[in-house]
């Protein structure tokens, strides 16, 4: 395992990377020996290029790894229709999601809801409960290309989560978003966490202490270090970067990336 | 569907009107000719409805994106499914509104529908579907701006040109003879090709849908071709569509008035027929006064049946009255206007102002254009009897 801790409660559903990697050709990006998430949320933090969207595709199951393998609840993923079945399972917000703007927010989610929930289940109930998670009530009759950064963003994770996904994997939710709509994205994925598993990406330090219990430091591809926000803060007292106008996560963050930098490395 | 508005079933239905408007002339405005045009229109909309399919999904696949990539298998193949049947939908539609616009105009003009006759519209319906299906399949696989216009292309030169070095597609799907009775593909002979091409569509949308699922880029579309490719196969090897497709139950002989004898035509077709013999009636009378010995000869557009491939054009949509039938018959008799003989123009010229010297005693009442008269050196009065035994010789004879 990586990491100076490991969150070991027996909290379902479960996410393992054993020896995982993916190459686009003969580049390899990503390269991640032994990762496990548990239900609750988790932070993957990264500069730009390290990697992060290309381990969120993976788990999303649009990307399959090169080598190595993905286990849901313990259960390996071998064959397409595993995999299939694990997209079930899974809610994804890509990195700069889109859609046809002429979309009105509620038929926009109940179109995911109809091409994913079987025949019987109540589509009405699922995109109101979907919108209602995220606070788009109000805005259920306007169109996709009529909506804000943040209530798009916010439409975008329902059609997420319409069909109740155990999975959730946000990919940089709150970039591009003005403080009030990354707070308010926050305190939504928050909530989200509850009862799943999300699995959220940024390169914004400071969004990650509110939104993830857990932390999975990304660089060139590379899983470095992996353990709670009170731990990667608590590293970051003790670095050399501490007080030099960075958070504690912050030079927690720096740490990490300074003491991985150039040299594969298991915590 | 946001792309497919319903304002698509508009260029259908008229891409059908407009068919119909340059198709078989001779026929305009029976009931063959309206179901035959909008078969026939299928060349046109169903590329139109495959390019539109692909464009659509294409359009989704590049907006959703990830989204779209993130959906298990089977919502794939309902977002799929959902796209094709939208333009499906319109295209279908479109065609509908046409045949049944053309059937409202058959019936006003004489030609009453009948079921039989509406035979291949439902095929070609469901083949709609079909081709939409497949655009549909194609543009999830291969999401490029370029698909749409070269599938429409792909797909009209398919279903246009000789494919297998035996036949036009288009010539096995649409391309029916209402002129002549005797090479006139049944309704069900019709509906049975457009079956046999629905089915390839669909079954290369199927196989396309199957492996939009599971990814294997490369061999999605070999598959496809090769679908269609036996579709093409199984269609151009029915070499002989005139002889095999139609059986003796949908080609009925019955006694009709004044036809001389047993008449042979397809079932809805023989309303015309019976027009048809009313007014050869006078005309065969007649000439029986030139040629006894054809007293007991029934002419072609009398007896127009399976063996017989010369016959008389059928004057659809127009008056049928003597006049017409005696030009009919007297061009009929003669052997050396059907390019059995080599004349001098000269003697062609001659031959002709026969044709019309007997015509015109065939059917005496009929009105001539004097300019055609002066032309040919004929007189601007009818013929007498003997004026008309010697052009019915010549037009027999050839001298």
């Amino acid at each position: 395992m990586l990491g100076d801790v490991v969150n070991d409660a027996a909290g379902t559903p479960s996410l393992t990377l054993r020896d995982l990697s993916f190459s686009y050709g003969r580049r390899q990006v990503l390269d991640i020996p032994d990762l496990t998430w548990r239900a609750g949320p988790v932070g993957v933090l990264g500069v730009n290029g390290a990697g992060k969207t290309t381990l969120l595709r993976v788990l999303a199951g649009i990307a399959t790894p090169s080598a190595g393998h993905l286990l849901l609840d313990g259960a390996r993923l071998e064959s397409r229709r595993d995999r299939s079945r694990y997209r079930e399972r899974v809610g994804y917000l890509p990195q700069d999601p889109s859609w046809l703007p002429e979309f009105r927010v509620a038929d926009f989610v109940r179109y995911f809801a109809s091409l994913r929930l079987a025949r019987g289940v109540d589509l009405d109930m699922a995109v109101w409960t979907a919108l209602e998670a995220v606070d788009l009530q109000q805005q259920a009759h306007e169109r996709l290309g009529e909506l804000s950064g943040g209530q798009r963003q916010r439409a975008f994770i329902a059609q997420a989560l319409v069909h109740d996904p155990d999975v959730v994997v946000l990919d940089e939710p709150t970039a591009g978003l003005d403080p009030v709509q990354r707070i308010r994205v926050r305190g939504l994925v928050a909530g989200l966490a509850e009862s799943r598993l999300v699995v959220v990406s940024t390169h914004l330090v400071e969004d990650l202490h509110q939104l993830a219990r857990e932390i999975t430091v990304v660089d060139g591809g590379r899983a470095l270090w992996h353990g709670t926000s009170e731990c990667l803060a608590e590293r970051g007292r003790a670095s050399r970067s501490s007080g030099q106008h960075v958070s504690t996560l912050e030079a927690g963050f720096l740490d990490v990336l300074e003491a991985g930098a150039g040299t594969p490395r298991s915590a | 569907m946001r792309v497919l508005r319903s304002w698509f079933v508009l260029p259908v239905t008229a891409v059908v009107a407009a068919v119909s408007l340059v198709s078989q002339p001779e026929a305009r405005f029976s009931t063959t000719w309206a179901v035959d045009a909008a078969v026939t229109s299928l060349l046109v909309v169903w590329p139109l409805s495959a390019g539109l399919a692909a464009a659509d999904a294409v359009r989704v696949r590049r907006t959703g994106g990830a989204l779209v990539d993130a959906l298990p298998a089977p919502a794939v193949v309902r977002l799929l499914w959902r796209r094709a049947a939208a333009a499906g939908a319109w295209t279908a539609a479109g065609l509908g509104i046409a045949a049944a616009g053309g059937a409202v105009v058959g019936a006003a003009h004489g030609s009453p529908p009948t079921l039989a006759a509406f035979t291949p519209v439902a095929p070609a319906v469901a083949g709609s579907f079909a081709v939409a299906a497949l655009g549909a399949a194609l543009g999830v696989l291969l999401p490029s701006w370029l698909l749409p216009p070269l599938l429409a292309a792909g797909s009209y030169a398919f279903l246009a040109f000789d494919v297998a070095g035996a036949q036009s597609l288009v010539g096995l799907v649409g391309a029916t003879s209402g002129v002549v009775l005797g090479l006139e593909v049944g309704p069900v002979a019709l509906g049975a090709r457009v079956v046999a091409l629905s089915a390839a569509a669909a079954a290369a949308a199927v196989v396309l849908a199957w492996s939009a699922t599971r990814r294997p880029w490369l061999l999605a579309p070999l598959l496809g071709v090769a679908v269609l490719a036996a579709g093409a196969w199984a269609l151009a090897d029915m070499d002989d569509p005139y002889g095999h497709w139609r059986s003796d139950a949908d080609w009925p002989c019955a006694d009709v008035p004044g036809a001389g004898g047993l008449v042979c035509v397809p079932s809805d077709q023989r309303r015309d027929v019976e027009v048809l013999a009313e007014a050869l009636s006078p005309v065969s009378g007649r000439l029986t006064q030139l040629d006894p010995a054809r007293a007991d000869q029934d002419f072609s557009a009398t007896r127009a049946s399976r063996a017989d491939a010369l016959l008389v054009p059928l004057p659809f949509g127009r008056p049928v009255d003597e006049p017409s039938m005696a030009d009919a018959v007297a061009a009929e008799l003669a052997p050396c206007l059907r390019g059995d003989r080599d004349l001098s123009a000269r003697e062609e010229e001659d031959v002709f102002a026969a044709v019309v010297t007997t015509a015109w005693w065939l059917a005496p009442g009929r009105e001539q254009d004097p300019a055609l008269l002066e032309s040919l050196g004929l007189p601007d009065s009818p013929p007498t009897r003997a004026e008309a035994q010697r052009a019915y010789d010549v037009i027999t004879t050839c001298r």
